[in-house]
């Protein structure tokens, strides 16, 4: 009976360390993005704000930011699975990844949806001046910058 | 008929004295200067709760902590923090300000909790909207009395106090909302007791403020219950000020914008 019950307790072990090593019991993985947020007056700043605790709140992403496009190779060398810019004069918030929405995994296509409704939900309310999520797939801009983030290494490519 | 004559002109008479300011009233400049000079202490903190009701009566509820900083040198006269501490989704969210001198603009920076970063906000009208409410910065902090030419119209009391009343026309009027103001001063604590703001269209009543409460709190005349309402869009703010305390002795790196967030 002793024995029964040490063998048990044993095998249960193994599979939770196994289970452990798999993933099976890991939370999802967020994604690390990169909030590009080029605004400059306090009103649009604010926004960008409700925007990033609107992705936090979700769970789903990571945040790191920077105030401008960067222009340089990524001095870090870890590339963002996405990035969120917020351009400073375009009504846009351009959602770049490195493929067109199509050609990404399903997870990545999923979150980006989250993102645009958040965004739909954010802008298109009485605080916040209408602005509209476009992806590499909508718009001829985060296409551009993905191109241009992929090369400099803040972009990887999809997991 | 020659008595009732004589009244109308001793009535005349009266009504004269009590509203042409006398040779011994400041003038307009002299007062808009005091009024801006008025101490406020060397430091100050206070809790705010700000409402503001739209048309549709849906009202929304900011709390803010502020602390300022007398500082007056370097051409900076105040240096200000603002920190949300309510509605959540706003919640720590952290606007400093140091008020230059005028004409030079403020420099603003603002901390974005989500993102962990301190970012520098281009100079702004002080008159956009502090946070979503009718209030404006100037509201709050004053608008500068350079920045206006002044006439005294009449002394006359209002809500029992004493006041002088003062036009005033901006000097720039492409960077304001309103092509004049009239306010209301009070003679004993120089608080703006109300305040009228034209439009510039057709010179239309646009917004009116109104200082619902003062008190002295460490002998400095402190202004605790205000109201503005935006005529024109129907929306009205108003600002609950607690938990007064002056001179605490809040340390000047409190101000600093690489320790906001910190």
């Amino acid at each position: 009976m002793k024995y029964e019950y040490a063998l048990k307790l044993i095998l249960l072990a193994v599979f939770l360390t196994l289970a452990a090593s798999s993933g099976a019991f890991a939370e999802p993985q967020k994604l690390e993005t990169l909030v590009i947020d080029e605004t400059k007056t306090l009103e649009e700043s604010v926004c960008v704000e409700f925007l990033a605790r609107g992705l936090q709140t979700s769970g789903l992403f990571e945040l790191e930011a920077l105030s401008q496009i960067p222009r340089e190779p990524n001095p870090s060398g870890k590339p963002y699975d996405l990035t969120v810019i917020v351009p400073e004069k375009i009504l846009q918030v351009w959602l770049v990844t490195a493929d067109i929405p199509a050609r990404l995994p399903d997870f990545l296509q999923r979150d980006l949806l989250l993102i645009k409704e958040i965004v739909a939900q954010i802008y298109n309310g009485s605080d916040c001046t209408l602005r509209q999520a476009v992806d590499t797939s909508d718009d001829l801009a985060p296409a551009l910058y993905a191109a241009v983030l992929l090369q400099n290494g803040w972009l990887q490519s999809p997991r | 008929m020659k008595s009732k004559f004589v009244l109308a002109l001793v009535l005349v008479f009266l009504a004269g004295v009590a509203t042409v300011p006398s040779a011994q009233t400041p003038t307009a400049d002299q007062i808009m200067q005091m009024v801006e000079n008025r101490f406020q202490g060397n430091d100050s903190q206070v809790q705010v709760q700000l409402d503001t009701t739209n048309a549709q009566g849906q009202t929304r509820t900011l709390q803010i902590e502020t602390k300022s900083f007398l500082y007056d040198k370097q051409n900076i006269k105040y240096k200000i923090l603002v920190t949300v501490t309510a509605p959540a989704d706003l919640k720590s969210l952290a606007f400093l300000v140091w008020e230059n001198k005028y004409p030079k603009p403020d420099d603003r920076w603002l901390y974005q909790p989500s993102l962990k970063t301190v970012k520098k906000i281009e100079p702004e009208n002080a008159r956009t909207s502090l946070f979503g409410t009718v209030f404006n910065f100037e509201d709050v902090n004053g608008r500068p009395a350079e920045a206006d030419t002044h006439k005294l119209l009449r002394n006359e009391p209002i809500e029992g106090r004493q006041a002088w009343v003062i036009e005033s026309t901006p000097k720039n009027p492409s960077i304001v909302e309103f092509s004049r103001r009239v306010v209301w001063i009070d003679q004993e604590s120089l608080a703006i007791l109300k305040e009228e703001l034209y439009d510039k269209q057709k010179g239309d009543l646009l917004r009116v403020f109104k200082l619902a409460k003062q008190e002295k709190i460490d002998n400095i005349w402190t202004n605790l219950i205000a109201t503005v309402e935006h005529v024109q869009t129907q929306t009205k703010s108003k600002y609950t000020y607690s938990n007064v305390k002056y001179n605490t002795g809040i340390p000047e790196s409190a101000f600093d914008p690489n320790n906001l967030g910190k």
